[in-house]
């Protein structure tokens, strides 16, 4: 993209093309579900009194050219669009004639939307030795293929959903006839718009009352304007991650899960912390993406790789379970003790009617690292059945109990049950 | 009359057929995801190499870089004729070209033609024929100019245009 002020004089074969200061501020403000980008750049122009021309080219880019817009910030009542043109000697390209009252330096707005700009994020967990605080970093890689640089630029995420874009986007890719699509496109962008300036409104009002981000709400839709604390140059073809925040002492609770329908033979560790005030976090929800969680070892800082997965956008308030694989370190050992068929009853013919199977089980726990471990057993049952244990459990649902077990450093641990469960006519219940 | 004679017949019949197929399913031919790659790469590099770089020269050095525009726009319309969106801004490309060598009639057919010949490409049709109009009323031929501002009213006044389109329209209304 490029822009031209052109300073005209009385005919054609004397306009002189003058070549513009670089853009002052640009901001991108990407919404990844519907590749759009809203891109605001601001920039100092001098105009002369009486008529000024300012081309505008999207020549090789992805931006929208239906999209472009020209605002005088300053001097806004003597500044305006008389009209628009599209110069042959040039191609994709618009010039504004644009009318001015003042002469002299006018800060001036021009924005699009363009496409081939996309961000995602991750997050790199720290956690202390004893796994009770970590340390949360952010950040956000955004890929420009837009075919346009963007030099220091402020990033700006959609986070959440805007329901009524996604529904236009998914009926745009069902429909696939270009000019419906082109329609759902503008009322796409139409939408994009209307949400941006919401947030704007709210941004700016935030700003005014040093009051906490604010989150929109419009009947199924939430989202969320989030900032990248910091800004970079990102040229078309590269993509750049750029730090987005640091909290430290977040508390966290580690645990581990064993559920042999869910997951086999394998402990799984869990990390879980809360994204509110109390955990030094909560001024924002925060975007979905890949969190990779580290342990310190050793006194010098030394991490060791505990695990990574995916996350989901967290709202503030909202507790986040970080599922980060299975942990040999940890030990669940269940094992069938006795089987019993018990109660044998017949029916008149004399076939089995009804009975009662009682199992024993033995569960050995280990634990072989050196800090203490909260382990939750998980054990599922079905039909009539009915447990007898001397270790404590709670039922989670009609067909589920749960053992919840704290082991000290490298503690080796057993406790069992006693399962009755009832057949046929002997069913109870 | 023997088989034989028939034979001639046969042959034209069979001919025309074979047309008719050829004809039938080379229209039904779906876009060709590779022709929009090369057209893209052709029209791109016609755009960097020629035609800006003629904006800014003068003298004979101009001329043969806008003779070398019209030829790289002239093989997208022949070589990738599957992709409108493509052809469409080509074709409008290629008017400027005409227009920007002093043949304002032949650059004028060239614009009228992207409605007719990509009526979807509904940005390209305004382009078009915006700088019909614009180059017939500054050329003094107002009431031409008339007749393509008149279709941009028709076509593209929608209260719910971007604001461009609006400011666009609002002209187009002022001169008809």
């Amino acid at each position: 993209m490029s822009l031209w002020l052109i300073l005209s004089g009385t005919s054609h074969a004397r306009i002189n093309v003058v070549t513009l200061p670089d853009r002052d501020t640009v901001q991108l403000t990407i919404y990844n579900s519907a590749d759009l980008t809203m891109v605001k750049e601001t920039r100092h122009l001098t105009f002369r009194k009486g008529l000024n021309k300012l081309e505008f080219s999207w020549a090789n880019t992805l931006i929208d050219p239906t999209s472009v817009e020209f605002h005088a910030l300053t001097h806004t009542d003597e500044v305006e669009v008389l009209a628009v043109r599209f110069p042959p000697r040039v191609t994709n390209t618009l010039e504004w004639h644009i009318s001015s009252a003042v002469a002299g330096e006018v800060v001036c707005e021009i924005r699009y939307f363009t496409s081939g700009i996309t961000w995602s994020a991750d997050y790199i967990a720290e956690a202390d030795r004893a796994e009770k605080v970590l340390t949360l970093a952010g950040n956000v890689r955004v890929t420009n293929n837009s075919g346009e640089d963007y030099e220091n630029t402020q990033i700006r995420l959609v986070v959440g959903v805007i329901r009524l874009v996604e529904e236009i986007a998914t009926l745009a890719r069902q429909r696939g006839l270009r000019d419906e699509k082109e329609r759902n496109l503008g009322m796409l962008r139409n939408e994009m718009k209307h949400a941006m300036d919401k947030l704007e409104v709210a941004a700016a009002q935030q700003l005014a009352e040093a009051a906490p981000a604010e989150i929109i709400k419009e009947g199924v839709s939430e989202y969320f304007l989030y900032t990248v604390g910091s800004r970079d140059t990102i040229p078309t073809g590269w993509s750049k991650g750029l730090p987005s925040f640091q909290t430290n002492n977040v508390p966290v609770t580690s645990y581990y899960k064993f559920e042999k329908e869910q997951w086999g033979a394998a402990v799984i560790r869990f990390y879980k912390f809360t994204n509110d005030k109390p955990s030094h976090l909560g001024n924002e929800p925060l975007p979905d993406g890949e969190v990779k969680a580290f342990r310190t070892v050793t006194s010098d800082g030394l991490l060791n790789f505990v695990g990574a997965t995916n996350v989901k956008y967290i709202p503030i308030g909202e507790a986040i379970e970080l599922e980060l694989g299975e942990d040999r370190e940890v030990a669940v050992h269940p094992t069938l003790l006795d089987w019993q068929k018990l109660d044998l009853r017949f029916d008149q013919w004399g076939n089995v009617a009804g009975w009662t199977v009682k199992e024993v089980w033995q569960v050995e726990l280990q634990n072989s690292k050196d800090i203490p471990v909260v382990l939750d057993i998980r054990r599922n049952f079905a039909g009539d059945w009915e447990l007898k244990s001397a270790a404590q459990y709670e039922s989670v649902d009609k067909t589920k109990v749960k053992f919840v077990l704290p082991l000290k450093p490298h503690e080796h641990q057993k406790f069992s049950y006693e399962l009755t469960t009832r057949y046929g006519t002997n069913v109870t219940k | 009359m023997s088989p034989l004679c028939h034979a001639p017949r046969l042959v034209a019949v069979f001919s025309v057929s074979l047309w008719l197929i050829l004809f039938v399913f080379g229209c039904a031919t779906p876009p060709n995801p590779a022709h929009a790659t090369a057209a893209k790469t052709l029209f791109e590099a016609t755009v960097r190499n020629f035609h800006f770089p003629s904006a800014t020269a003068t003298g004979s050095v101009r001329d043969q870089l806008l003779r070398d525009a019209a030829i790289g726009y002239e093989h997208v319309l022949r070589d990738y004729p599957d992709q409108d969106s493509w052809c469409a801004k080509s074709l409008r490309s290629l008017a400027n070209v005409r227009a920007e060598q002093g043949r304002l009639d032949a650059a004028v057919q060239l614009y009228a033609r992207v409605a007719q010949k990509y009526p979807h490409q509904d940005w390209e049709v305004l382009i078009a024929w915006k700088t019909a109009a614009d180059l017939l009323w500054d050329a003094g031929r107002q009431p031409e100019a008339r007749g393509f501002y008149r279709q941009i009213v028709t076509r593209f006044d929608s209260p719910g245009a971007p604001p461009v389109i609006k400011t666009i329209v609002h002209t187009a209304t002022t001169r008809t």
